[in-house]
């Protein structure tokens, strides 16, 4: 293994020090100075999951109105078939942060259910911890966590001390040990006083933290998140954000995440995979897809004189203009940001001038789109 | 070991939370008492001319009775409920996930329901049997706890009877036709009578037929008790019992493959 191959995986790989433990077979832990632990790959094992030309076909049956054509149906019964996933492709390092992002419909979840054995893959290859979630469901299980924003996995009628106690049975995890990780996981989450609610009564920002919490009881090695965020305020949604990130470094967990919210995935994610009509588009890092995919710089500006700005360069738009300060996009793949800041000096006198990147958001939005080629 | 005790928990937990929803068992409570005071009426006027029909004193039919409407109205039909829920919306999905079989789950999960509404019926049905014909003829209290587990087996039959037929709703949406013949067929297997006042070749279908060892065989059997008879009918209880965990463990394996899980 060559140096730079060293660096390139201790750069990616680091993992936490305070987390003493288990070194995954093949896999070389040592001690940088200063730096704290890293692991060196000696194989591809680090790769905790593979997915192979993965297909999913959903095939319903139309039904029809009226009574002649319901009778037909049953005698001969029509097919819709539907693509959700097609052909897909990629893998995940352990310890990373990935997000699964693509517009409503795109597969994502549909994905998510075959990774977790929920959902039989129709054809193609799914390798999840070294186990194939169709035949080894039970035994993954015990390794990996869920979190279904839009359908809850606790009891309904329960309240969620009671759930995470049939879990942890369930889970079969020692009762000593099962208390301390409620305690712990109680606390972390904030759920303390929610613990004798019934499920049911709970608003949402607090059923998901408790779903949270309850898919960590069994220490899953990955937690695939399908929309954890969904509906929550933007408080709500930070603490959420932090403590995922703060499961990963402590704990190492590897996340699989998918959501509509770009916050989500800009704080959290170092690489995103789009995928767009089951098809992956793009899977790259963030920082990556910022540089390619940027095509606009954003200038504030703000003027110490009532000005009236008018602009005559094709690749400068005007998003907001009032009083004193104004909101320039500059589209850098037909103008430059030397042309347009010249432009904006030479209108009034500047006290002011921030020249800031095309919001993550609108990058994503025109990939979707189809707008963006690198 | 801890693979047996999930289901416990399980067990245990549903029990509490059925002891906090009591409006579901006291209304099967109240319907419990009407249908045994119907009985009791009409089996009176029945024997009005004679002592003995097919073998069974009065005595005999109504405490036949009050067991048999035990153990299905304790059932009821939440399992076969539940099951075809899961797979109608694809909550089931989210079952698979778990290090859990569903079907045993399932039992479990119905089972704290089944215990406390077991419990309140058998003080009502007891209680009624005693006051209108005394207790049940030739009893030994001996015998209480084979009693005990006639019962318990025949509603574990029951259960398991039920899950099959909401498993069909892997392939039929509208799987409640089956339950309802299913049903019909157990009134025809011995709620209402026992079997020996059937003709003798219904009899003989219905004997060979698991549906008669949920309600016919445990109540004849408990009325009246023999450690022969119960023996063989304990032994044939737990064949079918072992029998049909196999077919829902069969149909469960070969739809699970079938679904969609909708929706997300
Ligand atoms: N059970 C099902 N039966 C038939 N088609 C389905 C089923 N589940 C999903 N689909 C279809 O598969 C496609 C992908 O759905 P999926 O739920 O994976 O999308 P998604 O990327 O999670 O979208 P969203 O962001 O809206 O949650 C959609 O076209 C959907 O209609
Ligand atoms: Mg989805």
């Amino acid at each position: 293994m060559s140096v730079s191959n060293l660096l390139k995986v201790s750069d990616t790989r680091r993992v936490s020090p305070t987390r003493k433990g288990i070194t995954p077979c093949g896999v070389t832990k040592i001690k940088v100075a200063s730096v704290g632990f890293f692991y060196i790959q000696g194989s591809d094992y680090l790769n905790i999951i593979t997915v192979e030309h993965l297909n999913k076909i959903f095939k319903t049956k139309v039904k029809k109105e009226g009574f002649r054509q319901s009778v037909r149906s049953i005698l001969r019964p029509q097919y819709k078939t539907v693509k959700a996933v097609s052909d897909i492709g990629f893998s995940v390092q352990k310890g990373e942060m990935l997000a699964f992002i693509g517009p409503n419909g795109a597969g994502k979840s549909t994905t998510i259910k075959m990774l977790t054995g929920i959902l039989y893959p129709t054809s193609g290859t799914i390798d999840v911890l070294g186990m194939n979630p169709v035949n080894d469901r039970m035994k993954l299980s015990f390794r990996i966590g869920s979190v279904f924003g839009q359908k809850s996995q606790l009891w309904f009628h329960l309240p969620p001390g009671d759930s995470f106690k049939l879990l942890g049975s369930i889970f079969e995890i020692p009762a000593r040990e099962l208390r301390k990780r409620i305690s712990f996981l109680r606390e972390l989450f904030e759920i303390e006083d929610l613990m004798d609610i019934p499920v049911r009564k709970l608003s949402l920002g607090q059923r998901i933290r408790c779903e949270i919490a309850g898919s960590l009881l069994h220490r899953p090695d990955i937690i695939f998140l399908d929309e954890p965020t969904i509906g929550l305020d933007v408080v709500v949604k930070q603490k959420i954000r932090d403590l995922v990130k703060r499961l990963n470094r402590e704990e190492d967990v590897t996340i699989f995440l998918t959501s509509h919210d770009v916050g989500d995935i800009e704080q959290l994610c170092k690489r995103a995979i789009i995928i767009n009509n089951g098809e992956i588009v793009l899977d790259e890092s963030i920082k990556k897809i910022k540089y390619n995919y940027l095509k606009k710089k954003v200038i504030d500006v703000k003027y110490s004189e009532n000005i009236d700005l008018k602009l005559d360069i094709p690749s400068m738009t005007i998003v907001k203009a009032k009083d004193y300060s104004a909101k320039i996009e500059v589209d850098i793949s037909s103008g430059t940001i030397e042309e347009a800041v010249d432009k904006l000096m030479r209108v009034g006198s500047v006290m002011d001038i921030n020249i800031s990147d095309q919001p993550l958001e609108e990058i994503i939005s025109d990939i979707y789109q189809g707008l963006c080629n690198p | 070991m801890v693979k047996i005790k999930k289901y416990w928990t399980v067990f245990k937990i549903s029990i509490q939370n059925s002891l906090i929803y009591t409006s579901s068992f006291v209304t099967g409570l109240i319907f419990y008492a009407f249908i045994i005071f119907i009985f009791i009426n009409l089996w009176r006027v029945i024997y009005l001319k004679k002592e003995l029909i097919a073998g069974f004193t009065y005595n005999q039919v109504i405490w036949y009775c009050i067991v048999t409407e035990l153990i299905t109205i304790s059932t009821g039909g939440n399992i076969f409920r539940t099951i075809s829920n899961d797979i109608k919306n694809g909550a089931i999905g989210y079952n698979l996930n778990k290090p859990y079989n569903y079907i045993f789950y399932n039992i479990s999960n119905n089972m704290g329901n089944v215990v406390i509404r077991l419990f309140f019926n058998a003080i009502i049905g007891i209680a009624m049997g005693f006051i209108f014909v005394g207790r049940i003829q030739g009893f030994d209290v001996i015998y209480l706890p084979l009693m005990l587990i006639c019962i318990i087996s025949a509603i574990f039959l029951n259960l398991i009877l039920f899950s099959a037929v909401g498993l069909t709703a892997f392939w039929f949406e509208e799987n409640s036709a089956f339950f309802w013949i299913v049903q019909k067929v157990m009134f025809m297997g011995g709620l209402f009578f026992p079997l020996d006042m059937m003709p003798g070749w219904i009899r003989n279908i219905a004997l060979v037929l698991p549906f008669s060892y949920v309600t016919y065989a445990p109540a004849r059997t408990i009325v009246k008790f023999n450690p022969n008879d119960f023996s063989w009918m304990f032994l044939i209880q737990v064949t079918y019992i072992l029998v049909l965990l196999i077919l829902n463990m069969l149909i469960f394996r070969k739809g699970v493959k079938a679904i969609n899980v909708n929706g997300g």
